[in-house]
């Protein structure tokens, strides 16, 4: 068996899927995914309880059900030198392009409504990789990325989204006051 | 043959680069050339792009303002430049001991590579002016020296010293002479200073600090360079981690964090 693709238990995958933390994961809000063969191949993946995830690939074909495996490895504590990797490209891919992120996903023919998904996905991530790591350079990230009003959810984005930008935007304020008082 | 020191420079009112350049030929060496990033509204856009607000602090500071920007601080540059009873603050001062004053709009420019293949030994002394692209490295000679604000190879990226107070690892705080490579602060390591944090409760103050120390350490290791004492040691490259900008509400935090460090320290002591 490969490194990253423990067989997960039923019960595991459940209480994950029914979290409030995966919302696209949720079979409540599976419709309010890009497209139906998005939403058939991640609900076939975790029907076969098992995550499969690629080597990092360009920015442009990276999909937020991508950023969503690497939250649910981070929660499940695994680690490995693919995970690493991905973090750290995904963060410097961010940090480095961070003046033309906008111009890039209009480049990549990416809508609007994707990229606010995608980057509200990777917000996500970089929040829980500071909280489980306590590695400081992804909550900097982190708070650039809720600067940026492109990537920001609207009134029509998905309930779901809306309510992981609300609760990461909190935990990154917790998070900053905790430092200063730490 | 005789080895030409070349300096790159990011603006001619550089205090760095006037204040290094000026001790070198003091010390009776020869600045060949200086080459000198140009102003233009290109260079404005891509620095803003990537600095944002802080750029036209540090355009107002280093550009308008120059040595009246630094407050009575003992540990300044203007300090060190008046103890050490430096004069020059343009670098077309230079052109009076026989140094060639090179504009460029980039220092990867086709004519900056051109001129330093007219030089076959050569030592470069960067001090500031952007990333330095291949077709520059590889005309090099003995390499491109920088100074770099914080101690490798932990520290690579920018904003060294508030990550290094962020971390809680103020005894990293330091600088470190490097050649440098096509990574970034990757190439070869040729001196580790570690900076106390002393009595700083600002990092705008403690950053001010660091800068007679980068001018001196950067004279003594073109000295050792010059007369082949220079000791290379490569880094690791296991580590690919990099800090970048911080943002505002972590700088914030860093700067909250230092005066509590000293509040601290202060207490302890009395």
């Amino acid at each position: 068996m490969k490194e990253n693709q423990r067989l997960y238990t039923n019960e595991e995958l459940e209480s994950l899927i029914n979290s409030n933390q995966f919302p696209l994961l949720n079979n409540r809000h599976i419709d309010e995914l890009d497209s139906p063969s998005t939403q058939k191949a991640l609900f076939e993946k975790i029907e076969n309880t098992s995550l499969e995830l690629s080597d990092y690939p360009k920015f442009k074909n990276i999909t937020s059900e991508d950023i969503i495996k690497l939250r649910l490895f981070l929660h499940l504590g695994q680690e490995n030198s693919k995970l690493d990797n991905w973090h750290l490209k995904l963060l410097r891919y961010i940090e480095i392009n961070l003046p033309k992120l906008k111009k890039n996903e209009k480049k990549h023919g990416r809508s609007n409504k994707s990229s606010i998904l995608i980057f509200q996905q990777i917000k996500a991530l970089f929040v829980e990789y500071y909280l489980t790591h306590n590695d400081l350079i992804y909550l900097n990230t982190a708070i650039k990325i809720t600067d940026l009003k492109w990537a920001t959810p609207l009134s029509e984005t998905p309930y779901p989204i809306k309510e992981l930008n609300s609760i990461k935007n909190r935990q990154i304020e917790y998070i900053l006051k905790d430092l200063v008082n730490g | 043959m005789d080895k030409k020191i070349i300096v790159f420079c990011p603006n001619p009112f550089s205090l760095y680069t006037t204040s290094l350049c000026e001790l070198l030929i003091r010390k009776g060496y020869h600045i060949e050339c200086i080459v000198v990033r140009k102003f233009t509204l290109n260079r404005f856009k891509n620095e803003f792009a990537r600095d944002g607000k802080r750029l036209i602090k540090k355009i107002w500071k280093k550009l308008f303002l120059r040595e009246q920007s630094y407050s009575n601080d003992s540990n300044s540059i203007v300090a060190f430049r008046k103890k050490n009873k430096l004069l020059v603050k343009n670098i077309n001062e230079f052109k009076g001991h026989g140094t060639k004053i090179v504009k460029c709009n980039s220092l990867n420019d086709p004519n900056v590579e051109h001129l330093l293949k007219t030089y076959d030994e050569k030592l470069i002394v960067f001090t500031g002016g952007g990333i330095i692209r291949k077709n520059i490295l590889d005309q090099a000679g003995d390499g491109i020296i920088n100074c770099h604000m914080g101690i490798l190879p932990k520290y690579k990226g920018m904003d060294l010293p508030e990550w290094c107070i962020l971390e809680n690892e103020t005894e990293e705080l330091g600088i470190t002479l490097h050649f440098m490579d096509k990574g970034i602060d990757t190439g070869d390591i040729l001196k580790k200073i570690k900076i106390p944090l002393g009595e700083h409760t600002s990092i705008k103050d403690l950053r001010v600090s660091f800068e007679p120390i980068m001018v001196s350490s950067m004279v003594s290791i073109v000295e050792d360079c010059m007369n082949g004492k220079a000791i290379r040691t490569k880094q690791s490259t296991k580590d690919k981690r990099q800090y970048f900008i911080v943002h505002e509400k972590l700088y914030q935090v860093a700067e909250k964090k230092l005066k509590k460090m000293k509040t601290k320290t202060d207490t302890h002591t009395a």
